[in-house]
């Protein structure tokens, strides 16, 4: 280690910027992953598949990409509402 | 006319010649108390071996075998886990159990001609078709089994607790003995287990065996050991 | 020709994840182009320690019910170029990972990847014998303590016998003990397994020896993995296992207790636990 590193080491320790710098990291990183995650749990498996199918078949009409669709299952008041986005491209007459 | 008939029949069953591998109990006294005695010991050693297995009750050994209570020893080999399936002798006294039993005779094979000294242990030995020794040169990781069917086995590097060895011969371990051993689960009670350093959970010889805490009261940890058994109880000696 | 590791131990908690994510960027940062594989079935953890949980789209499960391909899958390390992470899946679902979906997926990454590391979960169950199966060379990971010495053996007596290698009757997967959180002075005051107890017992050669240190703890909470700490002793172990790994001779370090520095002590006194 250089003089100038162990110096840095000495600050530190006493500052305690060490000691504390990591821990804060990593509630942060956990709060955020976590919440992700609880997020995610009320969700079947199935979305997924159902996601890459509705591709499929929408793809068959018109030009998307898989970005293009999303799918995603809502609980409000005790309801569960599947939502579906297509973004269809601009130059593209959707006939009825 | 029988191509005929057999048109209208369907095949159902079919013929085939097999080999069967089969244990061999071969009674040489017909105490059946002191029989009940040894049975449980040897089941005790090695519980694995004995359950539903098929065996053949050999009374070559008897001088005259036709007072055998002959039923009794049936449901007595039956309650330890064994199937008795057939009764190896020769002569009218033989064919006559096996009715009572309700057994299939199995010819005496020819080495049953061969013994003339029906108590001693070194008999079994002849009887096996072949003797090889089993070798082992990797370490035996725990849970391992190995079973040495016809003969010695020898382990070349170490055995690990909760490893099992078993053997109808000897053992011997070039390493250190820290699992189970059973030698002999046959019934040779000439068999021996040789280590180089005994620390073992268990050993064994033809039914008798020693647990680690009795293991612990001969004072031969750590050195070269042999295993032996000597008037119905088992010896530890350090080489 | 792609060499795939796994590291595994039989007991949890030694330091598995931890091992597979500083091989894998010890690997990387040496110009071999690697994989790193989360086998675990339900609890993903090495997206944590290597930083990129918040980057997670696809996982293992989903490349292999072909819901995604494995680029869309694999994540790019944020530390080393070269490094790619397959993270594990959440499902509670057991069977998801076949045997045959696993082999493809190997297959696949052995036609661009120089280095694939399987992270095995703990215990003998499906993932740890998955992680296994395909196995070219094995670390084992041990703490110097009784039942992870017992587990590890066991593990031993699997990955010789319930492996593809040994299926086949090809060349066994060759084992490499690698020993973590090991304290010197513990083991001369009596309290802690020796390099030469362990070794007695489990007779496979010695890939490395990580000192007990608090840098692991501080590596996943910051989630960069420690042998990216060139300061600490255990990211220089890990440096060191790595070099042994190629095939280089490295002596061993941190297997001796400290002589009496004060100035040494003085920095080093928060690694020591008493």
């Amino acid at each position: 280690m250089t003089i100038s590193a162990k110096l840095n080491k000495v600050l530190h320790y006493f500052k305690g910027v060490d000691k504390t710098a990591s821990n804060k990291l990593a509630k942060e990183r956990l709060q955020i992953i976590i919440a992700h995650e609880r997020n995610k749990k009320g969700k079947p498996d199935y979305l997924v598949s159902l996601q890459k199918e509705l591709i499929d078949v929408i793809a068959k009409y018109v030009n998307i990409n898989k970005d293009d669709v999303c799918v995603d299952l809502d609980r409000q008041d005790g309801c569960s509402i599947l939502e579906l986005n297509v973004t269809l491209p601009n130059a593209v007459e959707v006939s009825n | 006319m029988i191509s005929a008939h057999s048109k209208l029949d369907e095949t159902c069953i079919q013929l085939k010649a097999s080999f069967l591998n089969c244990m061999v109990i071969r009674v040489l006294d017909k105490n059946l108390a002191k029989i009940q005695n040894q049975i449980v010991s040897l089941v005790n050693s090695a519980p694995n071996l004995f359950i539903r297995a098929s065996v053949i009750i050999d009374l070559s050994g008897l001088q005259s075998p036709g007072d055998l209570d002959i039923k009794e020893l049936k449901s007595l080999i039956k309650s330890h886990g064994m199937f008795p399936i057939g009764i190896r002798g020769n002569g009218e006294e033989c064919e006559q159990l096996a009715e009572i039993g309700g057994f299939a005779i199995i010819p005496g094979t020819r080495d049953s001609s061969v013994e003339i000294d029906t108590s001693n242990n070194n008999a079994n030995k002849k009887e096996e078709s072949s003797h090889s020794t089993k070798m082992v040169t990797t370490p035996i990781r725990s849970g391992m089994q190995v079973y040495a069917k016809e003969g010695d086995l020898v382990v070349t590097s170490h055995v690990s607790s909760g490893a099992e060895l078993f053997s109808t011969g000897n053992i011997q371990i070039y390493g250190a003995l820290r699992g189970r051993a059973l030698a002999g689960v046959q019934g040779n009670m000439h068999a021996r287990i040789f280590c180089r350093s005994l620390d073992a959970e268990l050993v064994s010889i033809a039914g008798y065996y020693l647990t680690k805490e009795d293991i612990q009261s001969f004072s031969t940890q750590g050195d070269m050991v042999q295993v032996y058994l000597e008037n119905g109880e088992l010896c530890i000696k350090a080489i | 020709m792609t060499k795939t590791i796994v590291v595994t131990s039989g007991k949890g908690g030694v330091g598995k994840t931890t091992t597979s994510a500083s091989i894998a960027v010890g690997l990387a940062c040496r110009g071999f182009k690697t994989a790193v594989l989360d086998f675990d079935i339900g609890l993903r953890n090495l997206d944590l320690i290597m930083g990129c949980e918040r980057r997670v789209v696809y996982d293992f499960v989903n490349v292999i019910r072909e819901e995604a391909s494995l680029n869309q899958a694999l994540i790019r390390d944020k530390h080393v170029k070269d490094l790619y992470i397959l993270p594990a899946s959440q499902t509670r679902d057991k069977d998801a990972l076949t045997l045959e979906g696993v082999g493809k997926i190997l297959e696949e990454l052995s036609k661009t990847f120089d280095y694939i590391v399987c992270d095995s979960p703990a215990g003998i169950e499906r993932g740890a014998h998955l992680a296994m199966y395909y196995a070219d060379k094995a670390v084992i990971v041990t703490n110097p303590e009784v039942s992870s010495v017992r587990d590890s053996d066991r593990i031993l007596g699997l990955l010789a016998s319930k492996t593809k290698r040994a299926e086949e009757g090809a060349d066994p997967i060759s084992e490499h003990l690698l020993i973590t959180r090991y304290s010197p002075n513990r083991v001369q005051r009596g309290d802690m397994l020796s390099l030469e107890d362990i070794n007695d017992i489990l007779s496979v050669p010695l890939l490395g020896v990580i000192p007990e240190s608090q840098s692991v703890l501080r590596a996943s909470n910051s989630g960069d993995p420690v042998i990216m700490d060139a300061e600490s002793d255990a990211g220089q172990a890990y440096s060191d296992a790595v070099a042994r790994l190629l095939g280089e001779e490295v002596a061993m370090r941190f297997v001796s207790k400290e002589k009496n520095n004060w100035l040494k002590r003085i920095f080093r006194i928060k690694e020591e636990i008493a």
